[in-house]
C-alpha cells in the first residue's frame, strides 16, 4: 500500500479539483475528500519520507497510534466538512479549507520538529485566509487571529530550537529542560486556548461562512492538543488550566446570544477537558484527552453545521430572534440534538465516554475534577438554552432542511456520534494506549445522571427566564488586549517624542556651543596677539614643569 | 584568468564603469545599458569566486600598500563573498528597476545618479572583500561620500537636511573607526583581519581594548542603525526609491552589520569580546534596537518610513547574532543579511511602484490598492510574511538559527525578543495588507511597467526560494553554514 | 662678564620685550604695532647675546642674532607693505579697521 503523507493529497489535490467548475468541482472536492481519508485509514504505522532542508533530514511521515489517530479523525472530518460545504459555490473557501485540512494533517504526522513548524504556520495561514475569505466583520478578526497565531507560532519555534539544543535531536517527542517546556507548552497553549491567550477564538469563527466555521472548529485547537499529548509536558499546571479553560468557556457561553460564539466558547471548554487529560500525564489522562478530541470533533462540527443550516435559513445568527424551529426543520433538529447530548455527556452518545475518561483520570487531583464536575453542569445547561429557544419554544421564524449535501453531512457526522456511544469499543481499538475504561460502570452512570439531572431541573425551573437570550453583558478579556494595544501605541509616541527631545536638544546645545565660541573671534588684531602669547606662555611654563619633575 | 584578477575586477569594474556612465550622458540608452552590464558583470566575477572559497583557498590581492601592515588588501573569503554576491545579484535587480522608476517619473540628473550607484557598488564590493580593517575603512569612507548626491537627489531644502545629518552621522562613525584603526596600528602594527580574532589584540592592555571595542561598535553602529545612533536612516527616506531600497535596505546598512560581524568574529574574536565585557551590553543594545524600531513602525503612516524602522529593527536580528557568538547564531546572522536583504528591498520595489502609478505615499491613503495592483501587492503580501519570519520563506531559516544559537549560547530570554518582534512585524505590515484587499473600491488593473513589475516579483519570489531552496549551490545557505562550521564554538 | 652686569643685562632685555609686547598688544595704530614688534625683538637679540657672553658660545649667539635680524628685516618689510594697502583701502591706520575676520 502507498503510505504517503495525507497532506500531499490536498496540497496537490486541492488546486487541481478547483480547475474544474460548477457540479463537477463540487463532486470532484467531496471525491478528494473520500480519496485522502482511505488513504489515511490505511496508512501503516513507520517512519518515513524523508527530505533534505536546512542541514537536517526532516521526516514528513510519522505514523504512530497518536499521529494516526488524531489522523483518522481529522480526515474524517475533512471528508463530511467538504460534503457540507460542497452545498456553496465558493471555490476560494474550498481551496482555503483544504489547505487548511492538508497542512493540519502535515502537522499531525510530522516527525520531525522543523516540519511541525513548517505545517503549523502553514495552518495558521491558510486558516486566516480561510476567515479573510468571507470578508467584512472578517477581517478585523482575521488580522487578531493572526496576531495571536504567529504569536504562537514563534513561541513555539523558539521553544522547539531551544529542545533541539538541550536534546541534540530534531525528532518530535517529549520535552525537557524548562525553558523549552515553558516556550512550547505556551505556543501550543495559543493554539489551544489557554485563558488569556484565548479570545481569539471566540472573537473569529463566529464571522466568517458557515461552512468556514466547521473547519475552523476542527484543526487549530486539536492539533494544539496533538502537540501537548506529543511534547508530553505532564506539568499539573497545566491539566489545572484545563479544569480553568473548562468552566471559564461555559461561563461565558451561557451569556452569549450568537449561536457560534456560543459554540465557540463551548471549544474552550470542551478542549479544557483535554487539556486537563493530557496534562495530567497518566496514561488514562492521555488517553482520555485524545478520545475527546476524537468525539468532540464529531460533535462540535457537527454542532457548527446544524447552526449553520439554521443561519442559512433564517438569516439569523442570534437566538433571541428565533424559536420554534424543531418542527419546520426537523433534520437539522435532530442532528442537532444528537449532538448536543454528546456534549453534554449523556450515556449513550459518544462524549458520555470520553468525558468520563478524563473525569476518572482526574481523580487524583479533586480541584480538577471539582471543575470538570461544574462544566458539565454548565454545558448541559447551556444546551438545554440553545435547544430550547431555537428548535423547541413557541416561535413564527421561518426556515427548512438545509441542502442535501448539507444534511448527509450532519445525518453522517451524527451516526457516528451515536455509533461510538453505543459500542465505545469502536474507539477504544484505535486509541493510542489500551484502555481499562468502562463507561457503563454504576458509578459512572449516576455521577453523569446526576449532573445532567440537575441541569436539566435548573433549565426547566428557573433557566428559561434567567437564561432569556440577549445581548450579553459580559466583555472578555479583549477588553485587556485592547486596552494594551491603544496604551503601546500611547507609549511608542511617547518614546519618539522623547527621542526628538534628546536628538534636538543635543543638536541645540552643539548650535549654541558653536555660536558662543564664535565670539571668541573678534578679528582683533591685539587680541590675537595676546592670546598667541599667553598661549606660548602656558606652553613654557608647563615645559618647565614638566621638566623640573 | 587568475582568481585574483576576478577578485580585483569585482571592486574596480564599478568603479570604473562610471566615467564610462558619465561620458554616455546624452545617450540614455546605451547609458542605461552599460549600468546593467556592469552590474551582470560584478556579480559574475564575484559568484566566480565562490568555488575557490568553499575548497579553502582564499584569492587575494593587494591593491595599495601606505605603510607595512597598511594596505588597501582584498581577500575572498565566505563571509565577504555572501555580502558581495548578494549585494551585486540584488544591484542587477535594483538598475533594471531604477530604469522603469526614474524614466516613469521623468526625473533629473539621471546620469550623476547612475554614475554614483556604480560607485557606491564598487564601494560595498570593496567593504565586503577587504582582508584588514584599514582597507575597510577606505572603501567604507568612499561609500559614505559617494552615497551623499543620491541621498540628495532631489536637491529640494529637505533633502539637503536630510543629507547633511546623513553626512554628520555616517562621517562621525567613520571618524570613530579611524581612531580605533590608528589606536591598533599604533599599539600592535596590525589591523587585518582573523577568523576568531587577530592574535595581535589580545596584547593590548585591556583599558585600551575596551576603547577600541566601543570606538568600533559605536563606529559601524552608526551605519547598522543601532539605537540611538540610527536617527539617520529614517530622514534618509527622502531620497528615490530605489536608493532607499538597495542602498539603505542593502548596501550601506548592511555594510554596517558587515563591519560589526567582522568587528567581532575577525578582529576582536569571540574571546576578547567575552573578556571586556562587551557581550551583555551588545546583545542588550540589540534587543533593544530589534523592539524600539518594530514600536516606531507600528506608528508610522508614510510607508517609505514605515519600512525604514522595518529595516533597523532586522538588521539587530544580524548583529544579535553576531553578538551572541556561537556557530548556530553566526549561521542564521549571515544568511539573514541574504534573506532580510530580499525581502526587504521587494517591499522598497512595492512602495516605489506604488508612488510612480498613484504618487501615493502614506499607508492611509493605501485603500483598495491591491485590485489595482494584484501582483505588486501579491508580492507585498509575500514579504510581510517573510519578515515575520514564516515559513517558507527565508527568514524562517535565520530565525531559526537564531534561536538555536541562542539556546547554544544560554541566552533563552532573547528567544522572547524574536517572539515579540515576530508579532510586531505582522502587526504593522497585515493593515497594508488587508487595507490592499480588502476595502476601498475596485478599480482598473494598472500594474506598474515590466521594469518595475519585474524586479518587484523577483525579489519576493527570491526570497521565498532562498528560503525553500536552501540547498542551492554555493548559495546564501551554503556559505553561511561553511562559515559557521569554520567557527569553534 | 659680571654676574650684576648679566643681571642688569636680562633685565633690560625683559623690560625691552614687555614693552614691544605692550606695543602689539596694547596700542590702537599699526605703526605702534609695528615699532612695539621691533623692539621685541630686539630684547631677544639682547637676550641671545648676553647668554652667549655668559657661556661663552658668541659664535653661535651671532649666528642666531644675524638670523633674527634678516627674519625681522622681511617681516618689517612685509608689514608696512600689508599697512600701506590697508591705508589705501581703508583710508586709515587703526587696528579696528582690519577686523574684517571676525567670527
Amino acid at each position: 500500500m502507498i503510505a504517503a503523507p495525507p497532506f500531499l493529497i490536498f496540497l496537490v489535490g486541492a488546486p487541481v479539483v478547483l480547475l474544474a467548475r460548477g457540479r463537477a468541482r463540487r463532486v470532484g472536492l467531496v471525491v478528494l475528500a473520500g480519496l485522502a481519508l482511505a488513504l489515511t485509514l490505511l496508512l501503516p504505522e513507520g517512519v518515513g519520507w524523508t527530505v533534505r532542508f536546512m542541514e537536517y533530514d526532516l521526516v514528513l511521515l510519522r505514523a504512530d497510534r497518536l499521529s494516526l489517530f488524531t489522523g483518522y479523525v481529522f480526515a474524517l472530518i475533512t471528508f463530511l466538512g467538504v460534503l457540507y460545504a460542497a452545498a456553496f459555490a465558493r471555490p476560494w473557501l474550498h481551496l482555503y479549507a483544504l489547505l487548511y485540512a492538508g497542512t493540519s494533517l502535515g502537522a499531525v504526522f510530522a516527525g520531525d520538529v522543523v516540519t511541525l513548524l513548517i505545517f503549523w504556520e502553514g495552518m495558521a495561514i491558510t486558516s486566516t485566509l480561510l476567515v479573510f475569505e468571507h470578508g467584512g466583520a472578517a477581517v478585523g478578526a482575521g488580522y487578531r487571529y493572526l496576531l495571536f497565531h504567529v504569536l504562537g507560532g514563534a513561541l513555539l519555534a523558539g521553544g522547539l530550537a531551544l529542545q533541539v539544543v538541550e536534546s541534540g535531536s530534531l525528532l518530535l517527542g517529549p520535552v525537557s529542560g524548562s525553558w523549552p517546556s515553558f516556550l512550547t507548552a505556551l505556543g501550543a497553549g495559543v493554539n489551544v486556548g489557554f485563558i488569556p491567550l484565548h479570545t481569539w477564538l471566540p472573537d473569529t469563527y463566529p464571522r466568517p461562512h458557515i461552512a468556514a466555521s466547521v473547519f475552523l472548529s476542527v484543526y487549530t485547537t486539536k492539533a494544539g492538543v496533538y502537540l501537548l499529548a506529543r511534547t508530553s509536558p505532564a506539568v499539573e499546571a497545566i491539566a489545572l488550566m484545563g479544569g480553568a479553560m473548562a468552566v471559564y468557556g461555559v461561563v461565558f457561553a451561557l451569556a452569549q446570544n450568537d449561536m457560534r460564539k456560543l459554540l465557540s466558547y463551548h471549544i474552550v471548554s470542551q478542549v479544557g477537558y483535554m487539556v486537563a487529560g493530557v496534562g495530567l500525564g497518566t496514561v488514562e489522562g492521555i488517553n482520555g484527552g485524545m478520545a475527546h478530541v476524537f468525539n468532540h470533533i464529531l460533535y462540535k462540527a457537527l454542532l457548527f453545521m446544524a447552526v449553520g443550516a439554521v443561519i442559512h435559513a433564517t438569516g439569523q445568527h442570534v437566538m433571541d430572534r428565533l424559536g420554534g424551529l424543531g418542527r419546520r426543520m426537523p433534520v437539522t433538529a435532530v442532528t442537532f440534538w444528537i449532538a448536543a447530548l454528546s456534549i453534554s455527556g449523556v450515556p449513550g452518545f459518544n462524549g458520555y465516554v470520553s468525558k468520563g475518561m478524563v473525569i476518572a483520570a482526574s481523580e487524583d487531583l479533586l480541584p480538577l475534577r471539582v471543575l470538570l464536575e461544574i462544566a458539565s453542569f454548565g454545558t448541559f445547561l447551556s444546551f438545554l438554552k440553545l435547544g430550547y429557544f431555537v428548535f423547541l419554544r413557541e416561535g413564527d421564524t421561518p426556515g427548512r432542511d438545509p441542502p442535501w449535501p448539507m444534511q448527509s453531512a450532519q445525518v453522517g457526522t451524527a451516526a457516528l456520534c451515536v455509533a461510538i456511544g453505543a459500542y465505545p469499543a469502536l474507539l477504544f481499538r484505535i486509541l493510542p494506549a489500551a484502555s481499562a475504561y468502562d463507561p457503563w460502570t454504576p458509578t459512572h452512570l449516576l455521577e453523569a445522571g446526576l449532573v445532567l439531572a440537575g441541569a436539566a431541573a435548573t433549565f426547566v425551573t428557573v433557566g428559561r427566564v434567567v437564561l432569556a437570550p440577549h445581548e450579553p453583558r459580559v466583555r472578555d478579556a479583549d477588553v485587556a488586549y485592547e486596552a494594551a494595544g491603544r496604551a503601546l501605541v500611547r507609549f511608542t509616541q511617547g518614546l519618539a517624542r522623547g527621542f526628538a527631545v534628546v536628538y534636538d536638544g543635543f543638536v541645540a546645545a552643539v548650535s549654541q556651543a558653536g555660536r558662543s565660541a564664535r565670539r571668541l573671534q573678534t578679528g582683533d588684531l591685539n587680541w590675537n596677539v595676546a592670546g598667541v602669547a599667553l598661549g606660548i606662555l602656558l606652553v613654557l611654563l608647563w615645559l618647565l614643569w614638566e621638566g623640573a619633575a | 584568468m587568475s582568481l585574483d584578477f576576478a577578485l580585483l575586477l569585482t571592486v574596480f569594474v564599478p568603479f570604473l564603469a562610471a566615467p564610462g556612465i558619465l561620458a554616455l550622458r546624452r545617450r540614455p540608452n546605451p547609458r542605461e545599458a552599460l549600468s546593467v552590464v556592469t552590474a551582470i558583470v560584478t556579480f559574475v566575477f564575484s559568484a566566480s569566486l565562490l568555488p575557490s572559497v568553499f575548497t579553502g583557498s582564499s584569492p587575494e590581492v593587494v591593491v595599495f600598500r601606505v605603510a607595512p601592515g597598511l594596505a588597501v588588501h582584498l581577500r575572498a573569503d565566505p563571509l565577504g563573498l555572501l555580502f558581495a554576491t548578494v549585494a551585486s545579484f540584488l544591484w542587477i535587480l535594483t538598475t533594471v528597476y531604477s530604469i522603469g522608476y526614474m524614466r516613469d517619473l521623468r526625473e533629473h540628473a539621471q546620469t550623476r545618479y547612475y554614475a554614483f550607484f556604480a560607485l557606491v557598488i564598487g564601494a560595498t564590493m570593496g567593504v565586503a572583500l577587504s582582508a584588514n580593517l584599514f582597507s575597510l575603512l577606505v572603501f567604507y569612507e568612499i561609500l559614505t561620500v559617494s552615497t551623499y548626491p543620491l541621498v540628495v537627489h532631489e536637491e529640494s531644502e529637505d533633502a539637503f537636511r536630510a543629507g547633511r545629518k546623513y553626512l554628520v552621522y555616517t562621517l562621525g562613525g567613520g571618524g570613530a573607526i579611524l581612531a580605533a584603526t590608528a589606536i591598533v596600528y599604533g599599539l600592535a602594527g596590525d589591523v587585518s583581519f582573523v577568523a576568531g580574532g587577530n592574535p595581535a589584540l589580545r596584547e593590548l592592555p585591556t583599558q585600551v581594548a575596551q576603547a577600541v571595542a566601543f570606538l568600533l561598535v559605536a563606529g559601524f553602529g552608526v551605519k547598522a542603525t543601532l539605537v540611538p545612533l540610527h536617527g539617520w536612516l529614517p530622514s534618509a527616506m527622502i531620497a528615490p526609491t530605489p536608493v532607499s531600497g538597495l542602498l539603505h535596505a542593502v548596501a550601506v546598512v548592511k555594510a554596517g552589520v558587515f563591519g560589526l560581524l567582522r568587528t567581532l568574529h575577525f578582529f576582536l574574536g569571540p574571546g576578547l569580546v567575552v573578556g571586556l565585557g562587551l557581550q551583555p551590553i551588545l546583545l542588550a543594545v540589540a534587543a533593544t534596537t530589534i523592539l524600539v524600531a518594530s514600536l516606531f513602525a507600528l506608528v508610522q503612516d508614510n510607508l517609505k518610513l514605515r519600512l525604514a524602522y522595518s529595516t533597523i529593527s532586522q538588521l539587530s536580528y544580524i548583529v544579535l547574532g553576531a553578538a551572541l557568538l556561537s556557530p548556530a547564531a553566526l549561521l542564521g546572522a549571515a544568511f539573514h543579511i541574504a534573506a532580510h536583504g530580499f525581502a526587504k528591498l521587494s517591499m522598497f520595489f512595492v512602495a516605489g511602484s506604488i508612488f510612480v502609478e498613484t504618487g501615493k505615499t502614506r499607508v492611509s491613503e493605501l485603500d483598495g490598492i491591491g485590485r489595482r495592483m494584484p501582483r505588486t501587492m501579491l508580492a507585498f503580501t509575500l514579504s510581510a510574511m517573510a519578515m515575520a519570519s514564516l515559513p517558507p520563506f527565508a527568514p524562517f531559516v535565520s530565525k531559526w538559527y537564531l534561536s538555536v544559537g541562542a539556546g547554544e549560547a544560554d541566552q533563552a530570554i532573547l528567544i522572547l525578543v524574536l517572539v515579540t518582534s515576530s508579532v510586531l512585524n505582522i502587526a504593522y505590515f497585515l493593515p497594508i495588507v488587508v487595507r490592499a484587499f480588502f476595502t476601498g473600491e475596485p478599480a482598473r488593473r494598472a500594474e506598474g511597467r515590466p521594469a518595475l513589475l519585474g524586479p518587484v516579483l523577483a525579489t519576493a519570489i527570491g526570497a521565498l526560494v532562498l528560503g525553500l531552496w536552501t540547498g542551492l549551490p554555493y548559495g546564501p545557505y551554503e556559505i553561511a553554514r561553511f562559515l559557521a562550521r569554520g567557527m569553534t564554538p | 662678564m659680571g654676574d650684576s652686569f648679566l643681571a642688569v643685562t636680562f633685565g633690560f632685555a625683559f623690560a625691552l620685550f614687555a614693552l614691544g609686547l605692550y606695543g602689539i598688544v596694547a596700542r590702537e595704530s599699526l605703526v605702534r604695532v609695528l615699532f612695539g614688534l621691533v623692539i621685541m625683538t630686539k630684547g631677544v637679540t639682547l637676550t641671545f647675546l648676553a647668554a652667549g657672553n655668559a657661556r661663552d658660545q658668541l659664535g653661535t649667539a651671532q649666528a642666531i642674532v644675524f638670523t633674527i635680524i634678516v627674519i625681522e628685516v622681511a617681516v618689517a618689510a612685509l608689514a608696512l607693505a600689508v599697512m600701506v594697502n590697508v591705508h589705501r583701502t581703508t583710508g586709515s591706520l587703526s587696528v579696528a579697521s582690519i577686523r574684517r575676520l571676525q567670527g
